[in-house]
């Protein structure tokens, strides 16, 4: 009996350890959030960019 | 009694009077004023085009000087963010941004009107390379987490290269930390040394620490080795039997 406890014992122990080290040890997952920037956005800043549009005289 | 009754009566309707008086008079300079709203047009009536004043001086189209195309860097690019949503506390990672050459991009302008596409001529907009330092500089601003380096990071930008910004993170602490990527292109004029810069991106991150029945990353695998030794010790005859199941096995078969 007591060695039938034994071994229920060391499953127990060592099936939570396998856990705690397969959650220590899992790689990270990465979210990859990918952004395309047109050249209009890579220009210098104009003066336009500081005068409101509604302020422009056509 | 009589008297103060009646003085009471008029002194009321006299501070009353006062009141309406004043609140019209306030009225009427509200609207009066410069600072009073004009009355929105009715929403049946087309919207009135503004009529140029005297102090505006009109321009017709053909009166346009000639737009010189401002310096730009002829080449798409793209940003791409990598970051886990999810760290274990205690642990270190990292968070990667890197602003690349767009090979697939289509730099013409193109215009589409239902079945009708228009594209535009190709205009030769300066190269702003020729004329300026690239720089590429991005800071990652999270609270809460221990971010290395803290600081700016500045890259020179070259023509069809790409820059790379890593950030090595630890979250202290379980919870969400949220935080901003901010991408910045700095140009350094090469004649006079003028500096401009424009905010490319800004990037909102949300990182969740987290750990497992209280203990971080480091003490879960500490735990689960000590654990598996422990208990390969106690469940050793577990693995005799095993053994002796499969020596037993191998007997019957030869």
């Amino acid at each position: 009996m007591s060695r039938r406890i034994r071994i229920l014992l060391g499953i127990i122990i060592l099936i939570v350890s396998i856990g705690l080290l397969i959650w220590g040890y899992a790689p990270s997952l990465y979210e990859t959030r990918v952004q395309p920037i047109p050249p209009s956005e890579l220009q210098l800043p104009t003066p336009e960019a500081f005068l409101p549009v509604n302020r422009l005289v056509f | 009694m009589r008297f103060n009754n009646r003085t009471l009566i008029v002194s009321g309707l006299a501070v009353i009077t006062c009141l309406c008086a004043l609140f019209a008079f306030y009225s009427l300079s509200l609207l009066r004023g410069t600072g009073g709203a004009a009355p929105p047009p009715a929403a049946t009536e087309p919207p009135a085009e503004a009529e140029p004043t005297g102090t505006l001086p009109s321009i017709s189209p053909t009166d346009f000087p000639a737009i010189t195309p401002q310096p730009a860097i002829n080449e798409s690019r793209r940003l791409t963010l990598e970051f886990p949503p999810r760290i274990r506390t205690g642990d270190s990672d990292i968070v990667r941004l890197t602003l690349e050459v767009d090979e697939l991009s289509n730099v013409t302008p193109t215009a589409q009107f239902g079945d009708h596409v228009v594209t535009g001529e190709t205009v030769q907009i300066p190269n702003l390379y020729e004329s300026h330092h690239v720089i590429a500089e991005s800071r990652f601003d999270i609270a809460g987490m221990e971010v290395r380096p803290p600081d700016l990071i500045s890259i020179p930008l070259a023509p069809g290269q790409s820059a790379t910004f890593s950030w090595s993170i630890r979250p202290p602490e379980t919870g969400v930390y949220r935080g901003t990527i901010w991408l910045y292109l700095q140009f350094v004029d090469k004649l006079n040394g003028d500096e401009s810069r424009i905010t490319v991106s800004a990037q909102i991150v949300e990182i969740e620490a987290v750990n497992i029945l209280g203990l971080s990353g480091s003490f879960a695998r500490t735990a689960g080795l000590i654990g598996s030794v422990i208990g390969t010790v106690i469940g050793f005859p577990f693995f005799e039997d095993i053994v002796k199941y499969f020596f037993r096995r191998r007997n019957r078969n030869q």
